[in-house]
């Protein structure tokens, strides 16, 4: 790795180890996200694809190891409200505001957090909403949408934070067939953009075709990792190969 | 129906002699006052003369000087005092027909007072109350029927007596009880500190009776009918009143000889007030006054030995109908009283919940500890400790004198608050974890998080189960009528304590629960779903 190439990295793991109760669910990871790169993480359940997401932005805080952001400890930060609002984050069950209108939902984060005026944060949101093809949604309650809408505006709302990073755990997981390709079409758009983006997925053909890499993990280590090409069409490790054998 | 008056024990007749001679000093010490003072020009008017009278004969009975009593006199005019009397001992205290409290005692304590120039403010609370109300400080004096016994003498001091009352045995009219001696295996009902109590028990093992202690004569007079009990034991005006008013009793024994009744200040304090009542009294006495209001409460009669009950005034009894009717007012006073305790209380307890219940989901220990001390002292404890020990101790123990209706709004707004801490905690804990971590990956502090994001979606959750604590707040606010506070179930026994129709009026008053509920209910959900939109 390069000095620039060094300088590129926004979100490093070092040796994360993460245990609940006697289960080890993470047992030495390290990984690095770069800027601009597409990074998705497979893998059967329950091997730890989303705990190690979840440890990337503090939700869930490392038994041993780090995690860095900009070379910032994230368990020890002073400020974890900073650097969250600079890591989006889509979930599969979407956890809108059932509260708040849709447009609210979006505008919330930036005018409390970011200190936007309640005009700039709506024309904001209108925004996001158009390019989310939402643009009639803005009033409605986030109960009234489908689960490829609310995944949308989950979405745009994480967006309106203009963050950095954007860490998607199984987004399209909760959805009908038919929602899926929606959100995987916005999700495709952003990477497009140069969004940093780490996606955790079962979708094997949007990370064959989006991802710069593809990790594969597996009884909470990284198995294999590489490009595309090789994770999908050039497999090493047997583990790899069979579970490929199973959702391909 | 005659009532057999004993003839007079000795002891009233060593108490005759010593007022003799206490009576000879009194005018002795008057005369030298009268030597060495000049006379002011007051002296010469013709009610301060039979006050000077009554002041000798005070000073003569109570063996103090002369001086001390125009003192107290003095000292106690213009003055407001606060009188703690009973809820219910008619004919000594009661309410008549127009929610006045009207009885001996009564009609004896605004006759003193207006004779010797003070003013009083009447707080009726029930016996043991108001006792415990003088004890406390909360009432300057306490006239209650209570009789002069040497227990009470240890805790308070006794103006001169006032009636010589005696103990009487009453049975249902239809009963076949004709004396002690067929009370053998039998419930007998007695009044809770009464000499009737006292006597009741003493002769209790002699005859094979078993004794049960009640607040209330009307709670006694309603057991007996209902076959709860036999027979029970009360001063002999109480069952003399009752029968007069038709209660379906009827006395078959002789009265017992019992203590005389006094008013009772703390003792060693309002020494004033005692002497200045004592002096009212006998002008009462000498002016006829007194016999008067005991003639109008007790028959033409009272005084000789055969006591006719059909001498006593009667009140008449209108029909269900015109019961609704007579009791309207002091019940929908009673509701008035009622929804304003409960929701001050409400509104205070909300406060308590919301902070105490925020502490239980806090992460910090020492806050979690706390607010789980708190709801585990509330929710382990009655209602009523609370509300005695603000009303009866903290006085004593700190000086600070609470009215009735802040000690019913704190004790009910500390007891709800330990039950709303929990539904906060548990309306907070069934918020969607998503919520929050949806929140915080927005770069929400946890303060914005807990008031904009979790607080709202817990608010409605928590609403059914609020509503439900409020309602149970109504029907909890009844226990104040222990202090005398004067909430819808109090009205109530204000009312069937005078007329004796408690199961009339227990019916009257439980429909006034029901409406005040369903309306509250109903305004609760119009509100709950106006703050849903």
């Amino acid at each position: 790795m390069t000095d620039e190439e060094r300088s590129q990295i926004i979100l490093e793991v070092k040796d994360v180890t993460k245990t609940f109760g006697d289960t080890e669910v993470l047992k030495g990871i390290s990984m690095d996200v770069r800027k601009g790169e597409v990074i998705t993480i497979i893998g059967p359940s329950g091997s730890g694809k989303s705990t190690l997401l979840r440890c990337c932005n503090g939700l869930e805080t490392p038994t041993t190891g780090q995690v860095l952001f900009e070379g910032q400890d994230i368990a020890t930060a002073k400020d974890i409200d900073a650097i969250r609002r600079r890591i989006g984050m889509v979930f599969q069950h979407f956890n809108l505001f059932p509260h708040m209108s849709v447009r609210e939902n979006i505008t919330f984060a930036p005018m409390n957090n970011l200190g936007l005026a309640a005009s700039d944060a709506d024309a904001l949101a209108d925004k996001l909403l158009g390019t989310m093809g939402l643009s009639d949604k803005g009033d409605a309650s986030p109960k009234s949408l489908s689960g490829g809408q609310k995944q949308r505006v989950a979405i745009a709302r994480a967006l309106a934070m203009q963050p950095d990073v954007m860490l998607f755990d199984e987004a399209t997981s909760a959805l009908d067939p038919e929602m899926v390709k929606d959100v995987l079409d916005v999700m495709r758009r952003l990477a497009d953009e140069g969004m940093t983006m780490l996606v955790v997925t079962h979708e094997m053909g949007f990370a064959r075709e989006v991802s710069d890499r593809v990790i594969f993990t597996d009884a909470g280590v990284i198995e294999e990792e590489g490009m595309p090409d090789r994770v999908f069409n050039h497999p090493q490790s047997e583990r790899l190969k069979a579970f490929l054998s199973k959702v391909l | 129906m005659t009532f057999n008056r004993p003839a007079p024990s000795p002891s009233c007749d060593g108490r005759s002699a010593v007022r003799g001679a206490m009576a000879v000093v009194a005018v002795l010490l008057a005369f030298a006052a009268v030597l060495f003072s000049a006379p002011s020009p007051a002296m010469a008017d013709e009610s301060t003369d039979a006050q000077a009278t009554a002041q000798q004969q005070v000073a003569g009975s109570m063996g103090i000087s002369l001086e001390e009593v125009r003192e107290a006199c003095e000292a106690v005019r213009g003055k407001t005092y606060v009188v703690a009397t009973d809820t219910t001992f008619a004919p000594f205290e009661y309410r008549d027909t127009a929610g006045n409290l009207v009885g001996i005692d009564m009609d004896l304590i605004r006759d003193v007072a207006d004779k010797m120039g003070f003013s009083v403010k009447i707080d009726s609370l029930g016996f043991n109350a108001a006792m415990l109300a003088v004890d406390s400080g909360n009432a300057d004096l306490c006239i209650a029927g209570a009789s002069i016994t040497d227990e009470r003498k240890q805790t308070y001091d006794f103006t001169d007596p006032y009636f010589d009352s005696g103990v009487l045995m009453a049975v249902s009219e239809s009963s076949d009880i004709t004396g002690y001696e067929d009370l053998a295996d039998k419930t007998v009902v007695v009044k809770t500190g009464t000499e009737g109590e006292t006597f009741a028990k003493s002769i209790a093992e002699k005859y094979g009776f078993r004794t049960v202690s009640v607040d209330q004569s009307s709670t006694m007079v309603q057991m007996v009918q209902a076959g709860q009990a036999e027979a029970m034991f009360d001063d002999y005006p109480i069952v003399a009143y009752g029968i007069a008013q038709g209660n379906g009793m009827k006395a078959v024994t002789e009265k017992e000889a019992g203590n005389s009744y006094g008013a009772v200040v703390k003792k060693g304090e309002n020494r004033d007030l005692l002497i200045a009542f004592n002096v009212g009294l006998a002008e009462l006495q000498a002016d006829g006054t007194y016999d008067r209001i005991m003639t109008q409460y007790l028959g033409d009669n009272w005084t000789s030995d055969s006591l006719d009950t059909s001498a006593i005034v009667q009140s008449e009894q209108p029909g269900f109908i015109g019961l609704l009717v007579q009791s309207a007012p002091a019940l929908l006073e009673g509701v008035k009283n009622t929804l304003l305790v409960t929701v001050v209380a409400f509104a205070g307890a909300m406060v308590l919940g919301i902070v105490f219940g925020l502490f239980k989901v806090a992460h910090s220990k020492v806050l979690k500890a706390i607010a789980g001390f708190y709801v585990w002292l509330f929710r382990g404890t009655p209602l009523l400790i609370w509300a005695f020990f603000f009303y009866f101790a903290v006085p004593q123990m700190f000086g600070i004198k609470l009215s009735v209706f802040a000690v019913g709004a704190i004790a009910l707004a500390l007891n709800a608050g330990a039950y709303i801490t929990e539904i906060v905690r548990g309306a907070i804990q069934s918020v969607d974890p998503g919520q929050t971590e949806a929140a915080r990956c927005l770069g929400c502090s946890a303060g914005l998080t807990m008031r904009s994001i979790v607080l709202p979606q817990a608010a409605k959750i928590a609403t059914p189960s609020l509503i439900n604590q409020l309602i149970i707040m109504v029907k909890d606010s009844s226990i104040l009528l222990a202090i005398g506070f004067g909430e819808l179930l109090y009205q109530a026994q204000q009312i069937y304590a005078a007329n004796l129709r408690v199961a009339e009026v227990l019916f009257i008053v439980a429909l006034f629960y029901l409406v005040t509920i369903s309306l509250l209910t109903m305004l609760a959900n119009w509100a709950t779903r106006r703050f849903a939109e």
